[in-house]
């Protein structure tokens, strides 16, 4: 059985139609990608997997383990594996990224029959954590996104799925606005990360992040749909030939 | 009212919570009769022996309290008070031969405290913090006497500093706040039954933590307690008062006073987390708090810092202020006021300038839910003589639903060319990608909501004493209780 | 209440003015109004709009509404004149043909001294005219109301744009007479019309009077006012204005408000938005010295979703003058998307210096943008240090951060010659000041 089954799924975001009819199987421990351009709906396919509010499913169904995930709320389906990282991670001022973390890691493990970690496990747990992603302690402290770099918020999201340990991650434009340097980190922690009981979704619209992260299996999304799957030399054909071999305009006006 | 359905599912349902510390405890009360007038002054004073100037200090006030009138300029409605059909004054019975060590102290009362969590008794001793609790208007305990009678400090009833400390009393007693100064405090200066006095002598450290519990217990009363702290040259204290009230159907008033005087050097820490009943769900019932709260820096190089959690009250009406009198003195304000369900609060502060180099420092968080209305009020004053003075305000609301209110209004004074005085504003609600975005990560959207709030009002809740900060962010958290579906 | 006798001779002389204009809705209007003055009495400190504006001594100056004085000449006055401007010159209350220079108008608009607007088209203006400001805002308006004897009413037919600004110069010049005027001015902009309005006042020095004016304007849809007002006022005078705006969806106003005259002036702009996607900005400050006393009040009531405001006011004190600002901005519950800022700073330079500010926020709505901020204080030590170093006098120095400082207000206003009139008050004040 796929961990993740989605059949026919039809989208709408205030009354637009955004996705239709996406299928996707997704086994245990494997790697997804879901390229594709701007507009295409990758970010909507994050959305709707997660729980975002505004999403209307108007067709098709999401099962993940099994069950229907429509029905569960945004942290009970974090609660469940499902995690996503952002592609543009909000700020929370005031907040410190220890203590919502402690309080996030508490849900999800509450959520999945864990007992609580207290101060001094947690702590241990997240350092541990932290040298994945070279997370410095200083940005452990600071208020959760507020004030760092484009990288570090990317690093912070890679740094968090660490410490939530989901079944299923959906790394949604990870690699955009990340340097060389930066990109070697993210992508090297979310390799780390990779597992046999642990599957990704990799949304992107550049081959280059596929270079570090190599998926098992490509999609490529237009319009909504995915017009072609395959290994992951499709990727490669992507970036020598675009997506104009799909008889896709990449051009961000176009946008849906 | 429904709110309208573009609303994010998780702010529809209306407001439900429950008052944690709506317990009544069933102790036989001395009531003076119902009502206000010259012999209840008088009855009041007789009751604590007081000398005559006090009496007739007593008198004066509530003579010149018939030519006022209550204030209207707020933003906060409520029915009419009569101020008639009140007791003024309310003790327990066991009153009658006060207690003279904890073991004496009637055990329903200290289960009362229990209840409350405040660490009277050996918590106290554990957390180190001195309390002094006042049951409705008497002064029921006052524990740690002996480490701070080492020290030289005076932390008692007030009634009791009028007896053995006269001299002090007399020469501080409504210099900050006379008895001309509101309808309320006016009021107070007639009828207050006792509260805090703490003296702290010149170059004195205050080894520990002085603290005040506050709790209305019998019905139709009001609870006019009177605070006076001050601190002699050099030295330094820090205080911390808690308010609780059972849930009553009824309206209950509560007009305070708190007098505070730093002289040269010395400087006051006064931490308030008030949790007064706020009424129900309906904004039925709940505690009128209508507070005059003032200290002044008298002499130079001293400091007033207040810190405020306003979770309480269906009425607030309370704007601790800062008189900055001496050269290089420092005023703060730092205060997050809460309302939920059909609470109103018009709170802020004053800082007056009158000293050189005098600095002022406001910062006020102020959230609404539900129904609730809350009002930042604060004035920045600067006098011809106040060089070189220096104001930093900043303001920030924080909307939870679409039917509350929260309203920003400052009056800005200087006249004086070489005065800074700086004010921010900015309102905003919850935004729903932080709440996605949190929701994302396992928390349900009250945690959420809860965590979100604790952010916003971080900068002021580290002002706290460790032990309060803790219980204050758990308050945040149970007074936005159903304010997310 | 009445505060004195001089209110009462007041009420009095209610009927010497209340037939000088035709229509019995009018007088209707105006009886109702001079029975509100009658219930309130002049504004006192105990009101709160009122809290740091007296007008005791005003009150108790006993100005009147004259009966006609004769025409002085007014050609002293021929350099506050608005270049290019279609002008209509109202003098001692009263329109002053010889004087106004209306010029050719294009098809669609309609522009006349009140009195002869009353005149030709009394029926039309009952419905508008005293129906933007009703009376009973306050005794002020309640005052205009009852006395108004002239003014202007401009109107734009749906898709007019007049090119040309129009000025209305206000002008007292009473020989020895205590005169109160009470101008009102009524400007409906149709749908899709566009249009410049230059209100400018200005008076002899020789005796105290009173400006008491109200000034109403209708935004249609889509339509676009700009509203210029220079008050130049003498130092003796009082000069009072309340200026009430209605806008409609897409309506937009932007106001910019001088005052360099009177002892004591009161400027208050309200605005209510009655449609969405409505703008508003308003700004205007002080540059005052000697003893006056300048009051800017605003309103700006959000009851719609998606409109904005913008408020930004600058006053630069000398001596011993007092500013005031009292902004208020109101969301209303259901007035979501709205985005509102408000900006006040005051530049002290004297010790005598007084400044006052307000700037208040009322929300009932969650989902808004509304910030406010407010500073005063003295002129930036660093940049004053940074041009001398560069070989400028202090005194030149001064003036360039003062102008600079105050430039803040005229941010939105195209180069022209209303630029150049709100520039030439700026000028005018610096020269006193050297």
């Amino acid at each position: 059985m796929s961990l993740l089954s989605v059949k026919d799924l039809h989208v709408s975001v205030d009354g637009k139609q955004i996705l239709n009819g996406i299928d996707l199987e997704i086994g245990e421990g494997e790697t997804h990608a879901v390229m594709g351009p701007n507009g295409s709906g990758k970010s909507t396919l994050s959305y709707v997997l997660s729980g975002r509010e505004g999403y209307d499913v108007t067709q098709g169904e999401i099962l993940f383990k099994g069950e229907n995930v429509l029905d569960m709320e945004p942290h009970e389906r974090a609660g469940a594996g499902i995690y996503l990282a952002f592609q543009y991670p909000v700020e929370i001022p005031g907040v410190s990224n220890l203590t919502f973390l402690k309080t996030a890691v508490n849900a999800v493990r509450a959520a999945r029959g864990l007992d609580e970690l207290d101060a001094i496990n947690f702590l241990k747990f997240a350092r541990e954590k932290g040298e994945i992603l070279e997370m410095k302690d200083e940005l452990l402290k600071r208020p959760v996104n507020v004030g760092f770099s484009g990288g570090e918020k990317k690093r912070n999201e890679i740094f968090q799925m660490a410490m939530l340990e989901p079944t299923l991650a959906i790394l949604d434009e990870t690699d955009s606005g990340l340097d060389i340097d930066a990109l070697r980190i993210v992508s090297e922690g979310v390799n780390k990360l990779r597992a046999s009981d642990r599957s990704m979704i990799v949304i992107t619209h550049y081959q280059r992040l596929l270079d570090h992260i190599v998926p098992d299996f490509v999609h490529v999304l237009a319009k909504g749909k995915f017009v072609a799957q395959g290994g992951k030399e499709l990727a490669l054909e992507l970036e020598k030939d675009g997506y104009a071999k799909f008889g896709i305009e990449d051009d961000a006006d176009q946008a849906a | 009212m429904a709110p309208p359905a573009e609303t994010a599912p998780v702010f529809e349902e209306a407001a439900k919570r429950e008052y944690k510390y709506g317990f009544v405890t069933d102790i036989d009360s001395e009531f003076a009769p119902k009502g206000l007038d010259e012999e209840i002054v008088r009855f009041i004073s007789a009751k604590k022996d007081e000398p005559e100037w006090l009496l007739e200090w007593r008198l004066t006030a509530y003579r010149h309290w018939l030519t006022m009138q209550e204030p209207k300029w707020a933003f906060v409605k409520y029915p009419e008070i009569d101020f008639q059909d009140a007791y003024y004054y309310a003790a327990p019975k066991s009153d009658e031969d006060k207690p003279q060590s904890l073991d004496e102290v009637d055990p329903k009362l200290l289960e009362t405290y229990e209840k409350l969590g405040i660490p009277l008794a050996e918590q106290a001793v554990l957390a180190g913090v001195a309390v002094d609790a006042v049951f409705d208007s008497v002064s029921v305990a006052t524990t740690f006497k002996e480490k701070l009678t080492e020290a030289g400090v005076v932390f008692c009833p007030i009634s009791e500093a009028v007896q053995t400390h006269p001299e002090l009393v007399k020469k501080y007693l409504g210099t900050v706040v006379p008895y001309t100064d509101n309808f309320y405090a006016t009021l107070n200066s007639a009828v207050f039954s006792d509260g805090t006095f703490v003296y702290v002598p010149k170059g004195v450290r205050c080894p520990m933590e002085l603290s005040t519990y506050f709790r209305i217990n019998a019905a139709n009363t009001g609870q006019f307690e009177r605070t006076l702290i001050v601190a002699d040259e050099g030295s330094y204290v820090s205080y911390l008062e808690g308010c609780t009230a059972p849930m009553r159907d009824e309206n209950q008033l509560h007009a305070a006073v708190v007098e505070l005087i730093a002289l040269g050097d010395a400087e006051i820490k006064y931490s308030t987390v008030q949790n007064w009943y706020p009424g129900d769900e309906n904004g039925k019932g709940g505690i009128y708090n209508f507070v005059t709260k003032r200290g002044v820096c008298r002499g130079s190089n001293s400091k007033i810092s207040w810190t405020q959690v306003e979770t309480g009250s269906a009425v607030t009406w309370k704007y601790p202020s800062c008189i900055l009198e001496g050269d290089n003195t420092v005023g703060e304000f730092y205060s997050v006021a809460i309302t939920n369900n059909y609470q109103q609060a018009d709170t802020g502060t004053k800082m007056i300038h009158l000293g050189k180099n005098t600095k002022s420092t406001i910062i006020s968080k102020g959230i609404s839910a539900g129904k609730g209305q809350n009002t930042y009020r604060g004035l920045v004053k600067a006098l011809a003589g106040a060089d070189g003075a220096r104001n930093f305000t900043q303001c920030d609301s924080l909307l939870i639903g679409d039917e509350c209110g929260a309203h920003t209004v400052p009056y800005i004074e200087v006249a004086n060319p070489g005065a800074q005085v700086e004010h921010e504003a900015t309102t905003s609600k919850i935004s729903e990608d932080q709440l996605f975005y949190c929701q994302q990560r396992g928390l349900d959207p009250e945690e959420a909501v809860s965590l979100i709030v604790n952010g916003f009002c971080k900068e002021v809740l580290k002002e706290l004493p460790m032990e309060f900060a803790v219980e204050a962010q758990k308050l945040l958290g149970v007074t936005l209780e159903g304010s997310v579906g | 209440m009445p505060q004195n006798e001089n209110t009462a001779s007041m009420i009095e002389s209610f009927d010497q003015v209340k037939d000088t204009l035709p229509g019995a809705w009018l007088l209707d209007t105006r009886s109702n109004a001079i029975r509100s003055f009658e219930a309130q009495g002049y504004p006192t400190p105990r009101t709160e709009e009122w809290k740091y504006t007296n007008l005791n001594r005003l009150a108790r100056e006993g100005f009147h509404p004259a009966s006609d004085i004769g025409s002085p000449d007014v050609s002293d006055w021929s350099d506050l004149r608005v270049n290019g401007a279609s002008r209509i010159v109202i003098l001692n209350g009263r329109y002053d043909a010889a004087a106004s220079d209306i010029g050719e108008m294009p098809d669609g608009i309609s522009i006349a001294p009140l009195s002869d607007a009353m005149e030709d088209i009394a029926p039309d203006l009952e419905g508008q005219l005293a129906q933007i400001a009703p009376f009973d805002g306050g005794g002020l308006v309640a005052l205009n109301t009852a006395f108004m004897r002239d003014g202007v009413i401009l109107k734009l037919a749906d898709g007019v744009q007049i090119a040309r600004p129009v000025q209305v110069l206000h002008l007292v010049d009473a020989g020895g007479v205590a005169l109160a005027v009470h101008p009102r001015t009524l400007v409906v902009a149709g749908d899709n019309s566009t249009a410049t309005i230059v209100e400018t006042f200005a008076g002899g020095v020789d005796t105290a009077y009173w400006t008491n004016a109200v000034t109403e304007i209708k935004v249609g849809r889509n339509a676009s006012v700009s509203h210029v007002k220079r008050q130049a006022e003498s130092v003796r005078a009082y000069h009072t204005a309340l200026t009430q705006v209605r806008l409609d969806c897409d309506a937009r106003y932007r106001s910019i408000a001088l005052a360099t005259g009177a002892a004591l002036s009161r400027n208050e702009t309200r605005v209510a938005f009655d449609g969405s996607g409505a703008e508003a900005s308003l700004a205007g400050g002080a540059l005052l010295r000697g003893r006056q006393h300048a009051d800017n009040t605003t309103e700006a009531d959000h009851t719609v979703p998606y409109t904005n405001s913008k408020q930004v006011f600058r006053n630069v004190l000398d001596d011993g003058s007092h500013s005031v600002f009292q902004g208020s901005v109101i969301v209303r519950q259901g007035a979501q998307k709205t985005d509102s800022s408000q900006s006040n700073r005051n530049l002290l330079l004297s010790a005598g210096a007084q400044a006052y500010s307000k700037p208040e926020l009322q929300i009932f709505a969650d989902d808004v943008k509304c910030a406010h901020g407010a500073t005063t204080g003295d002129l930036n030590k660093d940049a004053l240090f940074y041009l001398q170093s560069r070989g400028i006098t202090t005194s030149q120095a001064t003036l360039l951060l003062i102008e600079a400082f105050i430039a803040e207000i005229f941010d939105e206003l195209p180069e022209g010659p209303v630029g150049d009139h709100l520039a030439d008050a700026v000028s005018a004040w610096m020269e006193g000041a050297v």
